[in-house]
């Protein structure tokens, strides 16, 4: 439990001294300093609650104008996070270590008290370097007919040298498109900046046909943390949208889009019949190849700028059947297009499995020994499918994958990939959805073979995640459940418990204070539900799982007991501050713990002893107390020694009792006993007497 | 076995008849002391006879004062005229009567009242034993719960089952 405080605290200090996140901690402490329209932040930035800025917001992220003081700047921005699209809070210590005048600069980040709506919110502090967006976020394909040595200058360059600071420092940014490149206001007004990526899950706002046609596939939200290869792909979209001089796709859907990506290629797709001078033509076809790994790399882009012509590369051609299988009334030659629409129609898709259509399709019309391999790989593993409800779409979710491994999986309304799951699942929860689909993918094993396939990083350790989740979904104990699943699967997500509503806790160290907060306003029933003993699971297992077995005890006193030490462990190990109300909540709610004592002298003295120190908020020495292991066992074997007590003198009263019944004779024996040696005494006396006149007076 | 017991049984036999012999011959050796103690203790005899209890006080309360009226008789028979006459005269006189007889009463009357007054002493004592007891036991459940008793069944921590499965629905 020991080994883990000095590294923690160590990492803490590190965290405060280097980079912008330290204002995490303080802006939680100090946000108490608020007026009708300032909300003070980290003692340095104050937000202006009546100065949105509007061109800034991000669907449900809002922009606010800030102000800061000492060394920062005058002139920032604030974005409030929302609980529904849980910001990349990890990701924005490596932001913030990316010096690029290219790319807005992070401030600071961390919670703060929202006065407007009288909760804790998430804030990310930029430097407001940014002008306008080169196009309006509403308008996401484009077709701006930039010239191509603008483009080139002023927004390839800036970019380039953005990616490759931040490939330096291992972070994906997986925003870039038009909308969020702005023009600069500061290294010159041609030049563009790139806009933030922190303030929601990687590519949840990024339009679908930013995305690569795997990614685009899934719903935004669960697409999953990205790579560089996709920051190229995005790259490459982007700077097609702003040179074409007109959209080959416009009118058409995402879906429609994606069709077409599959069946012709990003280039065509994008670009059409667009002329474009040949060091362009080359950037693009280099950065728009779907298959990822044929895809330019940031060094094949150093390359193409230093003026080196990179041979072209062959992308390899994607199977086409030669005589099409009718699914939902439509033909597919294209394995990937019929794995798209599979779920669209399961019980066609379950019968065309079931009477070997689709096995017979492949063997003849595609005559792809791999798909074939995979088909008859899933065929094994849908036997052993619960024929429940639900098995169609399960079955079809597999069959999906086998067909096209990297595709994301779909099962009814859900189409996910692997890794984009649990951002998607807390999206899901916090927006209160139907999670039942949720729950079924994690209760079943048909994402399995999705996650064994597909080819991308990560899906080695996917299985372990998923496995985990599975036997955690069906416990039923507090620490487990659907709630446990959330933060094991999303790391970043915060405590979401409804005691914790008006607040914002991301770490155990956190929860506290909100707790202390909480108790000081009023007196809840409980402290500790599903989704904080979950959480503090999750986050802190080497010192709370101690006390799971106490805190998920079915007996209340334990659950007291455990919720005494759990906090108090924190607030050790942490070294926080005093939690006076927090303490006072504990002694108020201690009954059941003292219901545990028999001795009622000494449960009054442990009682008025805590009353003392829930005085001084040291919830420690009152875990102390009852840490003591004989305090207890001390208890119960004075109570059976009382007992014995008991009864020995129940026995007495038995016995006095019976004698007293027949009290016309009780106490003669020894009545006539004291009267035989009084009769003794005195005939002795007369003896005496008698001897003394007769023998001596004569 | 039986040899030994009937050994025992004829010991026992010997040593009565030893015990008759020789008190039959005391009694004869001084026959004027044993007219004057058969007439004078006849009252611890018939309390003897009455007093049905295995340690006989009541016979021994009686029997002390008896012989201490007898006593002084008994002396002037030794020293005087220690004789069948003299214990004749004796136990014809109506006055060493009433004084052997009297002393006889005043023993039972001891015997009465003492008894008595030591019972109910002992009742009272007993009383307040009880409510002493009554409140030893009252203390220890205001102290350690009621199921101090012992009537519930308790679990390992000392604690009524009944009571537990009630926490626990």
């Amino acid at each position: 439990m020991a080994d883990n405080v000095p590294e923690k605290e160590a990492d803490r200090t590190v965290s405060q001294k280097n980079d912008p996140e330290s204002s995490q901690d303080k802006g939680s402490m100090e946000s108490a300093n608020t007026n009708n329209t300032e909300v003070v932040f980290n003692k340095n930035v104050s937000i202006l609650t009546n100065k949105p800025l509007h061109h800034l917001d991000k669907g449900k992220i809002k922009a606010f104008a800030a102000v800061g003081r000492n060394k920062l700047s005058n002139d920032l921005f604030a974005m409030m996070c929302d609980k529904s699209m849980t910001p990349r809070r990890t990701a924005s210590i490596k932001y913030s270590k990316v010096t690029n005048s290219s790319l807005v600069k992070l401030v600071g980040s961390g919670k703060v008290y929202w006065p407007p709506e009288k909760s804790e919110k998430f804030f990310f502090i930029f430097e407001n370097t940014l002008g306008k967006p080169i196009i309006s976020r509403n308008e996401k394909y484009p077709a701006s007919n930039w010239r191509a040595e603008d483009v080139m200058v002023n927004i390839a360059y800036p970019i380039i040298s953005v990616l490759k600071n931040m490939r330096d420092k291992d972070l994906v940014h997986s925003q870039i498109w038009p909308g969020n490149m702005f023009y600069n206001g500061m290294a010159g007004a041609e030049k563009i900046s790139l806009g933030e990526c922190l303030t929601v899950p990687s590519a949840s706002l990024l339009p679908t046909l930013y995305e690569p046609i795997e990614r685009a596939l899934a719903n935004p939200e669960s697409r999953g943390p990205g790579s560089f290869a996709d920051d190229m792909y995005s790259f490459g979209v982007s700077l097609a949208v702003i040179l074409r001089t007109s959209d080959p796709m416009a009118g058409m859907s995402d879906e429609k889009i994606i069709e077409h990506k599959i069946e012709k290629g990003s280039y065509a797709t994008l670009l059409g019949k667009e002329r474009l001078s040949g060091a362009m033509l080359e950037l693009l076809r280099g950065l728009l190849y779907d298959d990822p790994e044929q895809r330019w790399t940031l060094e094949d882009l150093e390359s193409w700028m230093d003026g080196r012509r990179l041979s072209p590369k062959q992308s390899p051609k994607r199977v086409k059947a030669t005589r099409p299988i009718i699914f939902g009334g439509k033909k597919y030659t294209r394995p990937e297009l019929l794995a798209k629409d599979a779920h669209k129609h399961v019980d066609e898709m379950a019968r065309l499995v079931e009477t070997g259509e689709l096995s017979q399709w492949i063997d003849r019309a595609i005559e792809d020994k791999l798909i074939k391999v995979r088909l008859e790989q899933v065929m094994k593993d849908i036997s052993s499918y619960d024929r429940t409800d639900g098995y169609n779409a399960r079955l079809t979710a597999a069959i999906s994958v086998a067909l096209y491994t990297e595709c994301p999986v779909y099962y009814r309304s859900l189409k996910f990939l692997p890794a984009g799951f649990g951002k998607a699942f807390t999206s899901a929860y916090v927006q209160k959805k139907e999670m039942q689909d949720y729950i079924d993918v994690l209760r079943y094993t048909f994402i399995m073979p999705s996650i064994r396939m597909r080819k991308n990083t990560g899906a080695t350790s996917q299985p372990a995640r998923f496995d985990n989740a599975r036997s955690f979904i069906n416990q039923t104990t507090l620490s487990s459940g659907l709630e446990r699943c959330l933060y094991f699967l999303d790391p970043e997500c915060p405590c979401l418990s409804p005691i914790l509503e008006n607040f914002y806790v991301q770490t155990p160290e956190e929860l506290l204070p909100a707790l202390d907060s909480i108790c000081e306003n009023s007196r809840p029933r409980i402290l500790f539900d599903r989704h904080i003993v979950s959480f503090l699971s999750v986050k802190d297992r080497r010192n709370v799982d101690p006390y799971m077995r106490d805190l998920t005890s079915s007996e209340p006193y334990r659950r007291m007991l455990g919720q005494i030490r759990t906090l108090a462990t924190i607030q050790k190990r942490s070294r926080l501050d005093k939690f006076q109300s927090l303490a006072g909540w504990i002694a108020d709610n201690l009954e059941e713990v003292y219901a545990r004592f028999h001795d009622a002298k000494k449960r009054d003295s442990i009682k008025s002893h805590i009353n003392k120190i829930q005085k001084t908020g040291d919830l420690t020495q009152i875990a102390y107390i009852f840490d003591d292991p004989k305090l207890f066992q001390g208890d119960v074997g004075s109570f059976y020694q009382a007992m014995q007590e008991y009864q020995k003198l129940e026995i007495e009263k038995n016995q006095i009792e019976d004698l007293l019944k027949n009290k016309k004779n009780y106490g003669q024996h020894s009545g006539q006993q004291v009267a035989s040696v009084i009769s003794m005494i005195l005939s002795f006396v007369i003896m005496v007497l008698a001897a003394y006149f007769i023998i001596i007076k004569g | 076995m039986t040899s030994k017991k009937s050994k025992s049984k004829k010991q026992v036999k010997f040593k009565d008849v030893i015990f008759v012999i020789s008190s039959l011959v005391t009694m004869l050796v001084f026959f004027p002391t044993t007219i004057v103690i058969f007439i004078g203790m006849l009252p611890t005899l018939v309390a003897y006879i009455v007093d049905r209890s295995i340690e006989k006080n009541k016979t021994f309360t009686i029997g002390a004062l008896n012989f201490a009226g007898c006593f002084p008789y008994l002396l002037t028979l030794w020293t005087k005229d220690n004789s069948i006459d003299g214990a004749v005269n004796i136990i014809q006189s109506p006055k060493a009567i009433i004084v052997m007889y009297t002393l006889a009463g005043i023993g039972y009357i001891i015997n009465w009242a003492v008894t008595i007054m030591v019972s109910s002493l002992m009742v009272q004592k007993a009383q307040m034993r009880l409510k002493r007891i009554e409140n030893e036991k009252n203390f220890l459940e205001d102290r350690w719960g009621e199921e101090v008793n012992g009537k519930y069944d308790l679990d390992h921590h000392g604690f009524p089952i009944q009571k537990e499965e009630n926490m626990e629905a």
